[in-house]
């Protein structure tokens, strides 16, 4: 069965949802196009440059998404609405003090989160969502081989690069694992078909983030979130450093709210 | 009053905003309706984005709107949709042609040629490239256009080597002519 609108009643749980994977997806772009101008290489400038326009243009197709049942523009989505009503996940909000190996490895894990988790909506029965996840899908491919290709090549640089990263690895697997975080009615939305339910998420993950690293000669731990775990960012409870980044982003709007653009 | 020949024509004469190919022979244009009346057409039409983050869909959605409005149109409906997703099969030959033709490689339809990877490896591309050294580094970073011959579009010569999959929009990415010594672009195969 195709659907062109949600049900009404699984509406507040699909867009916790996509809320979800949008506001990774613009946090992380965010962050990353900080690094515009800055990268290591002339090429890598450019190819980080177009992940985080990726990241943000994926963003602002999902917002225009929720917008056509929300009530709320797609702009107004995306940067008015109150800190606890975000949905990102810690790591994307942890800013990398223009450390390389921080950036990449938090790209890294988020990467290989987000190619999983637009799988789940490939075979949605929202028609926009799956055609949409479709596109996204194709293109989140190369940001996974991106990241890949630079844990191995700093983990196999020198003492230096290796070091550093299997440093920035080590921090970041904590708050990684924030992304498994559950949102609200999760489960509802794989019952009506409009997610595809994945028992094996976190064990795909960390296989795949595992296989990678071999690879490079690091390690990475990563431990499932646990099911007591306190609220985090799927429910608006924020890290400290989200305040500064979210204030960032939503400057210029918050200059003039109602204005056009 | 308008008909949808009439429109084609308009469309067809409109380029892409950051390529010289009408966005019809880019295969953007998804279909075109009319509605309303005889003397008020209003038009209906759906665009593919070559890709969801592309910058220019603002523009593309204005002078599409521009364009058909002086041509006679009351009103003027411009929609995005990924339904069905846009790939560079969609490019017609006119305009493959002429894209050649500004300097742009463009995959072949069904599929670019396998096994040609030893073009890359046996020359080496002179600028610095991310991985090098590592043949699974250099496979993984540029998966999308490796082992693929890809044609120069300025000698013809396939001695030519990938190097960023990342160009100046999002859908191209850029090569080097060995024979020619020329750098060249090429639409991604995504």
């Amino acid at each position: 069965m195709s659907l062109t609108t949600p049900p009404p009643a699984l509406i507040p749980a699909l867009t916790e949802f996509l809320l979800a994977l949008a506001d990774d997806k613009f946090f992380l772009g965010h962050l990353d196009s900080d690094w515009t101008g800055l990268a290591p290489l002339l090429e890598e400038d450019i190819a980080f440059s177009s992940l985080s326009q990726d990241e943000i243009g994926h963003a602002s197709a999902i917002y225009q998404l929720i917008a056509t049942w929300d009530g709320r523009s797609a702009d107004r989505i995306a940067f008015g609405r109150a800190p606890g009503e975000y949905r990102c996940a810690s790591i994307t909000t942890i800013e990398d003090d223009f450390d390389w190996a921080t950036a990449i490895a938090r790209r890294w894990f988020c990467d290989h989160f987000d190619a999983l988790r637009l799988e789940r909506l490939r075979g949605s029965s929202l028609a926009p969502l799956k055609a949409l996840a479709t596109r996204m899908a194709a293109e989140e491919r190369v940001h996974t081989e991106h990241s890949d290709a630079w844990i191995v090549r700093l983990g196999k640089g020198n003492a230096d690069s290796r070091a550093r990263l299997q440093a920035a690895v080590d921090r970041l697997c904590v708050p990684a694992t924030d992304l498994f975080e559950p949102t609200a009615g999760a489960e509802q939305l794989e019952a009506a078909g409009l997610i595809s339910a994945e028992p094996r998420l976190f064990e795909r993950w960390k296989e795949s983030l595992e296989r990678v690293a071999a690879a490079g000669g690091i390690s990475v731990r990563v431990l499932p979130r646990a099911a007591s775990a306190p609220p985090a960012g799927r429910a608006g409870r924020h890290q400290p450093g989200f305040a500064a980044v979210h204030a960032e982003l939503s400057e210029v709007f918050q200059l003039e709210p109602d204005g056009a653009w | 009053m308008l008909t949808r020949d009439d429109v084609m024509a308009v469309l067809q004469g409109i380029d892409d905003p950051e390529m010289p190919i009408s966005i019809v022979e880019l295969g953007i244009v998804e279909d075109v309706q009319l509605d309303g009346t005889p003397d008020a057409a209003a038009v209906r039409v759906r665009l593919l984005p070559t890709f969801v983050g592309c910058p220019a869909l603002d523009v593309l959605r204005e002078m599409v709107e521009q364009r058909l409005t002086e041509a006679g149109a009351a009103q003027v409906h411009v929609e995005f949709t990924f339904d069905p997703p846009w790939s560079v099969s969609r490019i017609s030959e006119a305009g493959r042609a002429r894209l050649e033709r500004f300097g742009i490689a463009v995959p072949q339809r069904g599929g670019a040629a396998p096994g040609s990877s030893a073009c890359g490896a046996a020359h080496p591309p002179m600028l610095v490239q991310l991985g090098r050294g590592e043949a699974g580094d250099v496979a993984a970073l540029y998966a999308a256009g490796a082992g693929v011959a890809v044609r120069c579009p300025v000698c013809g010569s396939e001695r030519t080597a990938l190097q960023s999959p990342f160009g100046p929009t999002r859908c191209r990415s850029i090569h080097y002519c060995n024979d020619c010594r020329n750098a060249f672009e090429r639409m991604k195969d995504v």
